[in-house]
């Protein structure tokens, strides 16, 4: 089977139990999103994906076969991480050549070019980089690779607001170009829902979520109205959380909307794929 | 590696030139003769004794600062473990043969030199260890016997190193605290301190004893013995090292 398939990993550290028999799949030529609240496990996830920890069971298939220790199943995949593991003396341009070196259908030229669209200077060192400009950087490097399956964690961590939205600009026109899966681990939601395809959310080491973004957002949809009328819509139906605001309630309902069964004073409206993973997460 | 390298040779031949600069003018000034520079040993004149020594103390650091900046970035980019492991090794292999290469080239030019300097002596490691080997071989046979002996020398240093840092990358901050302070204090003086007191010693006998077989020395002087026991910690620390990195995960 093609793709990456991970298979009831579980990872623990101490008593933290960072994933618990956690089992996706993720298909080729497509855009995740992986998210989940800070220490969720999304980052371990993609760590155990690539190697850079060990799972404590379970296993991980790239295109069918074991990642472990596979150089030709982790050459197919290129992580971006928070942090960064290049030594801080190396230029961007020295990283793009050694990267080359690892992953041959590394576009130098098109390094370049992004560098340049970014105002990244490729002749800075690696330590002489800001927050942001270490995120243009190692992103970069990623888009570059042209891996088969390329993670991004955090890729818009300390980017400004230019910066993020010629990120997105890029990586559609990549995705459009020359099509790969694209996992991304992001808090950003909003703004990364306009790319997302897939949704995987985690929570507390589960995956709890594992549809398509629009499958996922069919599913939810907002009441707003007068409490006790809202109370009374939403007593038969899958309530995910509420707000109030003066003499108005908002109900977050997951589940389909059969528009004639709703009362007048009643206002549906969808939900956003952001505050769908609010309440999910808070439930 | 190539940059380190190319440091220690050139700090190597400034020392060496100023040696020589300096044993030209005292073997010149009878008043500054039997000055020795560089020396393990007392050598009558002036000279240069087992250069050889700060190579291998060289690879010895360069070993313990192989691991954590290559794992890294290896990591990175997709490499597997078994892959960084055996690529290290091959790199290990070819700087020490290269290193003991060019030790020995060093070594001919110096006694090359030394030998129009009157007074001036030029001596190896390999002949001041082994030096009653020169009676019995030819000088091609004591040349490649002593690249030899460099290369094993070295690759023991640089593979002891290799996995003291692997090592203390895979311990967390109490158990490096305590190997760091632990292991010297235990050799250097509770194990001498326990010897004394209830064994009278017989543990240094032992340990002179072992050393003096493992370098060749319980049957008048045989280097090949010092080769193999060389070759055999290499061995030992290689695998050592592997099965401490086999398991090493990305740290921050």
């Amino acid at each position: 089977m093609s793709g990456i398939e991970v298979r009831n990993a579980t990872k623990n550290f101490g008593n933290v139990h960072a994933l618990s028999d956690v089992t996706v799949h993720f298909e080729e030529n497509k855009i995740y999103g992986l998210l989940g609240r800070n220490g969720a496990g999304k980052s371990t996830l993609l760590n155990v994906i690539t190697g850079r920890i060990f799972a404590d069971g379970g296993e991980v298939l790239v295109d069918g076969e074991p990642s472990l220790e596979n150089d030709q199943a982790l050459g197919k995949i290129y992580m971006m991480s928070e942090k960064n593991y290049y030594p801080e003396s190396m230029k961007i341009r020295d990283v793009f050549a050694w990267t080359k070196e690892f992953y041959p259908d590394f576009d130098t030229a098109y390094a370049v070019r992004l560098a340049e669209r970014f105002e990244l200077n490729i002749d800075k060192k690696v330590r002489s980089l800001s927050t942001g400009y270490s995120s243009i950087f190692k992103l970069i490097t990623a888009l570059s690779t042209n891996a088969r399956y390329i993670i991004l964690d955090e890729p818009v961590l300390g980017l400004d607001a230019n910066h993020r939205d010629l990120f997105y600009k890029i990586l559609i026109e990549k995705y459009s170009e020359n099509p790969s899966t694209v996992i991304i681990s992001t808090h950003l939601i909003e703004e990364a829902a306009g790319v997302i395809e897939h949704v995987i959310i985690i929570k507390d080491g589960k995956v709890i979520r594992d549809e398509s973004r629009e499958e996922l957002m069919a599913k939810g949809y907002t009441a707003t109205g007068a409490a006790g009328a809202v109370d009374q819509f939403t007593a038969d139906k899958n309530l995910l959380g509420t707000d109030i605001l003066g003499g108005l309630k908002t109900a977050y309902i997951l589940g389909k909307l059969d528009r004639a069964a709703v009362p007048d004073g009643i206002e549906i409206s969808k939900m956003d794929l952001q505050r769908l993973f609010i309440q999910l997460t808070n439930a | 590696m190539k940059r380190p390298v190319a440091i220690f040779y050139f700090v190597m031949f400034c020392i060496l030139l100023f040696g020589f600069v300096v044993a030209g003018v005292t073997v010149s000034s009878p008043s500054l003769n039997n000055t020795v520079i560089i020396s393990t040993t007392s050598v009558s004149g002036t000279g240069f004794v087992g250069m050889e020594a700060a190579t291998a103390i060289f690879l010895f650091v360069c070993g313990l600062n192989s691991f954590k900046e290559f794992f890294r970035m290896l990591t990175q980019n997709g490499v597997s473990r078994k892959s960084i492991f055996l690529g290290r090794i091959i790199t290990l292999l070819y700087v020490c043969a290269g290193m003991a290469v060019i030790d020995k080239i060093i070594l001919l030019a110096g006694k090359f030199i030394a030998s129009h300097m009157s007074g001036v002596n030029f001596v190896g490691l390999f002949e001041l260890i082994y030096a009653g080997r020169a009676d019995q071989v030819g000088a091609i046979h004591m040349n490649i016997d002593g690249f030899l002996f460099g290369f094993c020398l070295y690759l023991a240093a640089i593979t002891i190193g290799y996995f003291i840092t692997i090592a203390f990358y895979r311990m967390n901050k109490i158990t490096k605290i305590a190997v760091a302070v632990g292991v010297p204090m235990v050799l250097l003086n509770a194990v001498p301190y326990l010897d004394a007191a209830l064994l009278h010693g017989e543990l240094v006998n032992v340990l002179m004893n072992t050393m003096s077989f493992a370098f060749g020395f319980h049957n008048g002087a045989n280097p090949y013995f010092a080769m193999v026991t060389c070759l055999l910690i290499s061995a030992v620390f290689a695998a050592l090292s592997w099965l401490a990195m086999r398991k090493a995960v990305v740290k921050d």
